[in-house]
């Protein structure tokens, strides 16, 4: 092997290896450790009402007057569930790479078609370097995203490994097929239990990312959220936390 | 129907399409003032990157904007396929410096479907909307918004 070949393979390593660690943390970022057999704690939406006490003074009787209190009132529901709507049971989802070394996963529920990369795609001047283009597909224009140059934010180490070539395979079709997400190998099926991921709580940044896969240790990719996140207009800092 | 009798519908648009790297772009036609071949473009000192600098049209000065810069495409080598398109767009004379000039094509209101807005960028705003048609995706311009209003102001100062 020659130096110049050493060297191109030490740098790949080395992108590798950031690639790893930024996706490490994008997976850990939420704070609280999760033992495999744990539950997520329900969000407060599926949670029963707070119940009333169950041993209360019996009601004085109507030859006492009394004081009706008044009625507490329920405490408020919030609206947001605590799982997506695709996840109120256990679940079937896709395995997929990008960028070559990331694994993510998306619903069965969500997805729409997959077909296989073709240079049929026209890329759009003037467009974030995520979006690849539009692609024509049963009388409507797909939009394809570069799903790993969406999360992997511009500044990162691991973003480097991204630029020049690639290589995708395919293109998963989500949603009502508005959006296609380019990438590399597919992965298997699998059932998911709801209890085997790690759900979320603070979707104020990256809501695109539902949870954590536990037994596969990849990110669950949120695909509504994701349309309604780039339908709404995805200002630039939101990719590049 | 013919072409000339279909442009007559008011649904009907006309666009002159060109291309840039290997996409077909299309301007609409009564922005288009003519179409010249590649001449000697005299740079400007301590313009914006967007201008490749100015020509003499028949006595008149007119600026070029370099389209592959404002399109974030890289630079090309001009050739006998090179065109400069004289455009009228905010009350402007401007030149166009693009790979090739194709056709004019007609296009229904119908077939033209809104742009991606992906991400919403505002570096896109001058996609106007976009036509399949059988040799591929044609990408429509908006000539207006190809500047904003104050490098439009910056393009007239110059």
């Amino acid at each position: 092997m020659t130096v110049s070949e050493k060297q191109a393979v030490s740098k790949l390593v080395e992108h590798e290896l950031a690639l790893k660690v930024y996706i490490s943390a994008l997976l850990e970022d939420e704070a609280a450790p999760l033992a495999l057999a744990d539950k997520p704690a329900p969000r407060p939406a599926v949670e029963a009402p707070p119940q009333a006490p169950e041993l209360k003074p019996p009601l004085p009787t109507v030859e006492v007057p009394v004081e009706v209190a008044e009625p507490v009132p329920a405490p408020p529901v919030p609206s947001s569930n605590a799982y997506p709507d695709w996840a109120d049971q256990a679940f079937e989802a896709l395995l997929f790479k990008v960028g070559g070394f990331l694994s993510m996963a998306t619903p069965l529920a969500t997805l729409n078609t997959i077909v296989t990369w073709n240079d049929k795609i026209t890329p759009m001047p003037g467009h974030a370097e995520w979006f690849l283009g539009l692609l024509p597909m049963r009388a409507r224009q797909v939009k394809v995203i570069d799903i790993a140059k969406f999360v992997i934010p511009e500044n990162h180490a691991a973003r480097r490994s991204l630029e020049g070539e690639r290589h995708f395979k395919h293109i998963i079709v989500v949603g009502n097929g508005e959006y296609g997400l380019a990438c590399g190998d597919l992965g298997d099926v699998f059932s998911v239990e709801r209890d085997k991921v790690r759900w979320r709580t603070d979707l104020s940044q990256r809501p695109w990312l539902a949870g954590t896969l536990v037994e596969q240790m990849c990110a669950l990719l949120d695909v509504n959220v994701f349309a309604e996140m780039l339908k709404d207009g995805c200002p630039a800092d939101e990719t590049s936390e | 129907m013919s072409q000339a009798e279909q442009a007559e519908n008011s649904t009907v648009t006309q666009w002159v399409t060109f291309r840039l790297e290997d996409e077909r772009y299309g301007i609409n036609v009564m922005q288009v003032q003519e179409v010249l071949r590649m001449t000697e473009i005299a740079p400007v000192p301590g313009a914006p990157d967007y201008v490749l600098g100015i020509i003499n049209l028949r006595g008149n000065v007119v600026t070029v904007m370099d389209t592959r810069k404002r399109f974030a495409l890289p630079q090309h080598e001009a050739d006998d396929a090179t065109r400069i398109v004289i455009i009228e767009a905010e009350d402007q004379v401007v030149g166009i410096l693009v790979d090739s000039v194709a056709e004019v094509v007609y296009l229904d209101q119908p077939d033209i479907e809104s742009p991606p807005n992906v991400g919403n960028e505002e570096s896109s705003r001058y996609i106007q909307g976009v036509a399949n048609r059988e040799d591929g995706l044609l990408i429509l311009v908006d000539l207006n918004k190809l500047l904003t209003d104050e490098e439009w102001r910056e393009f007239s100062s110059l």
